[in-house]
């Protein structure tokens, strides 16, 4: 990320998508993640309107002139996020009715996710154009690859379904179903990520 | 400082043992075999995974270390007589690898892992963990013969429903013999497994004493001196166990006398505050979860103020010392 | 009295029993990042306790207006994160001006972290709950207390253990992120517990 010119394509997919995932690394947008991404079908919901809501503010945001304060280029990017939640939460009414109902607050509260406030100027809207869309469109992909995965095992381990079919399970783990439970699985998956992290940096070495 | 500090983990965790051990001899009389076979699957369950994390993390295991023979076994006499060996299991491996072990294990942890392991099981299997059978009632291994015995909600949960003292009789009450976790009832005997602990200096005798007071005298303002109430408060909802092995638990208890009262009053009022506005069942777990964090800034706050008042001193001592030489200074010359 | 009283309980109940973060999880990596610094987290309470209340209040007039201006029930969540972005943005301009214009040291220190407390999932989710939950002016703002009390609860109990949480015995992949989470979480599942299996 920091220089694109040494950098290949692989390592740039591996930066942006597993080194510093949203998610289990930078933190980022962890909240609907904790509360709504409880089964697949909620996961892949999530996921949808996060791509939609982050990809576009951003881009709008990354024409801001850099040179206004940021303190006050962060509300603008705020207001572009709430202009662009507008379409997007009619187009996802619209395909999917329940969708919105399943969210809650959390819809919404993705226009001040912490990516858009705390990361989009350190790690995106300072670089050129071309790259910024790349980190971003891999940041997005990593953040969705997490979200679903972790849907998924959530959903499994706790209400022992996938996507509303039951699978025969001994054991079924209820409190992973809960916030609660979504914070000590998302920790445990971070703690998981960053050991993967650990091997195979012992490995290249 | 206490000298809880200075004895060492392994005798402090002896005399947990030991303390641990009678109870747990009353639990297998009361329920038989069943009993005894959750008791040593816990501690089997638990001393296999810390040797397995400790492994994992490429540290040596001190072979003395029976701290974790004292959770597995402070897990097992939370349990219901009937409950389900999965249940047990993963309440174990909660309590080691993510209460130990994730938190930098022995020395580091900041929640007890029994109380946390225990709820988060009791949140996972509700109908298994909560359910209980009667006391003298033999129960069998086989999972057949258990779906017929006949469980019961404990006694602490009867005596919230109802808002009144329990029907067990007070001599009942005292030997634990009334429907709740197979270890955590027999009053008089933790009592007296207190004081041991106590004049052993095991367990912080500021910090019991004080959630002590704070219960008993609650509990008797909130019932009008009902000495049979306040006896099933203290007996239900392992409110005795709790303050002796969870609450006042060496490995998160705060090194200064202050911050241990200061903590023993917070969980006091906390388990007061659970067990009669949210009508918690088993109150002392949540308070000792909660008030855990404060322990360490309790901890904190207490040494910074040792150390401000301590330069004080010897500040004032230093400049008592310059006047006197000035004083004596200025007789020579007169 | 008895409705001081209400409203007292409400504000506690926010506090602790639904804490935005330990209930519903809202801006966590707000509280995560902020229980870093402990210098700088007394000004951010105030910050944060002072935009839930003022946007607590505004949002009651807010929500007055949507209703009145004709849009179906059904469409209000469209509409509504753009005005409440919209009355978050005046209040934090606004507040910023006047401490430029008046408190210009108290500005310098605090221009590091304003944004952090005003533009946050806590302060924009409060205001939707509100308007879920409220019906007087009061609550309006007596639930902007709760709430802005309940994420400074929420950071404390964070930061006290920061230390804990980052020292070198904890196994790497765990050290830090991954148990600040786990941290929040049995904190989290006490005050659960407490919540749903009480027997009353």
């Amino acid at each position: 990320m920091n220089n694109p010119k040494k950098e290949s394509l692989s390592s740039v997919i591996y930066n942006s998508m597993v080194r510093n995932n949203l998610v289990l690394v930078l933190g980022t947008a962890i909240a609907p993640v904790i509360v709504v991404a409880n089964t697949l079908k909620n996961a892949a919901i999530l996921a949808l309107t996060f791509s939609v809501i982050t990809f576009f503010t951003m881009l709008l945001s990354s024409f801001i002139p850099q040179k206004l304060v940021y303190t006050v280029r962060v509300i603008i990017y705020i207001a572009i996020g709430a202009l662009v939640y507008v379409p997007t939460a009619i187009i996802i009414s619209s395909l999917f009715p329940q969708a919105l109902q399943n969210m809650g607050i959390y819809f919404p509260l993705l226009i001040t996710n912490s990516f858009i406030i705390f990361h989009s100027d350190t790690a995106f809207l300072t670089e050129k154009k071309g790259r910024m869309m790349l980190d971003l469109i891999l940041g997005i992909i990593g953040y969705d690859i997490v979200v679903l995965i972790f849907g998924l095992i959530r959903e499994i381990i706790s209400t022992g379904e996938i996507n509303g079919n039951v699978i025969t399970l001994p054991i079924l783990f209820k409190a992973f179903y809960q916030p609660f439970g979504g914070f000590i699985l998302l920790g445990i998956f971070a703690a998981v990520l960053r050991g993967i992290l650990l091997l195979i940096k012992k490995v290249s070495n | 400082m206490e000298r809880i500090n200075s004895k060492s983990d392994i005798l402090i965790s002896a005399d947990m043992l030991i303390a641990l051990l009678i109870p747990a001899v009353i639990a297998v009389y009361y329920y038989g075999i069943r009993a005894a076979m959750i008791i040593v699957v816990s501690v089997a369950v638990c001393l296999l995974t810390d040797v397995i994390c400790y492994k994992l993390r490429g540290r040596v295991r001190v072979k003395a270390e029976i701290s974790t023979v004292v959770t597995g076994l402070t897990i097992a006499l939370m349990m219901s007589a009937s409950v389900p060996f999965y249940a047990v299991v993963t309440t174990d491996l909660f309590a080691i690898i993510i209460c130990k072990h994730a938190f930098g294990g022995r020395g580091n942890e900041i929640f007890n892992g029994a109380a946390v392991a225990f709820l988060f099981s009791s949140i996972c299997f509700p109908t298994e963990m909560l359910n209980y059978p009667r006391p003298a009632v033999h129960l069998s291994l086989s999972s057949e013969e258990l779906l017929n015995t006949s469980l019961f909600q404990s006694m602490s949960k009867s005596v919230i429903l109802s808002n009144d003292a329990a029907s067990s009789s007070i001599i009942d009450l005292l030997v634990g013999k009334f429907c709740g976790p197979m270890g955590t009832g027999f009053i008089i005997l933790f009592i007296i497994t207190a004081a041991f602990l106590m004049l052993r200096r095991s367990i912080s005798a500021i910090s019991f004493c004080s959630q002590f007071a704070v219960i008993v005298i609650g509990t008797l303002i909130y019932c009008g001196s009902d000495i049979k109430y306040t006896l099933s408060v203290l007996c239900g909802g392992m409110t005795i166990f709790g303050m002796i092995f969870l609450s006042c638990d060496y490995r998160t208890m705060p090194k200064t006398r202050s911050s241990r009262l200061i903590l023993g009053l917070i969980t006091g009022v906390l388990t007061l505050i659970f067990r009669f506005y949210a009508g918690a069942e088993n109150p002392i777990i949540y308070a000792v979860i909660i008030a855990a964090p404060f322990g360490i800034e309790l901890d904190r706050k207490m040494l910074s103020f040792a150390k401000i008042i301590s330069n004080a001193k010897k500040k004032r001592t230093v400049t008592a010392e310059k006047t006197k030489e000035t004083d004596e200074s200025g007789l020579n010359n007169e | 009295m008895s409705e001081l009283f209400r409203l007292i309980s409400i504000s506690l109940v926010l506090i602790f029993v639904e804490n935005t973060v330990f209930t519903k999880a809202i801006d966590t990596s707000t509280l995560i990042s902020v229980s870093r610094n402990r210098k700088n987290i007394f000004g951010f309470w105030l910050c944060a306790v002072y935009f839930s209340v003022v946007t607590g209040f505004l949002g009651f007039f807010a929500d007055k207006f949507l209703l009145e201006s004709g849009i179906k029930n059904e469409q209000t969540y469209i509409y509504q994160p753009f005005v409440y972005v919209a009355i978050l943005g005046v209040v934090y301009i606004i507040t910023l001006l006047i401490l430029w214009k008046f408190f210009y040291k108290k500005f310098l220190k605090i221009k590091k972290f304003i944004h952090l407390s005003a533009l946050n999932c806590a302060i924009l989710g409060a205001m939707f709950l509100n308007s879920q939950n409220c019906t007087m002016l009061s609550e309006y703002i007596f639930r902007g207390i709760g709430t802005g009390l309940g994420f400074m609860f929420a950071i404390y109990i964070t930061a006290i253990v920061y230390d804990r949480l980052h020292d070198a015995s904890v196994p790497y992949c765990f050290r830090g992120y991954p148990l600040t989470l786990i941290y929040i979480g049995i904190i989290s599942m006490a005050f659960y517990g407490l919540a749903s299996t009480t027997v009353r």
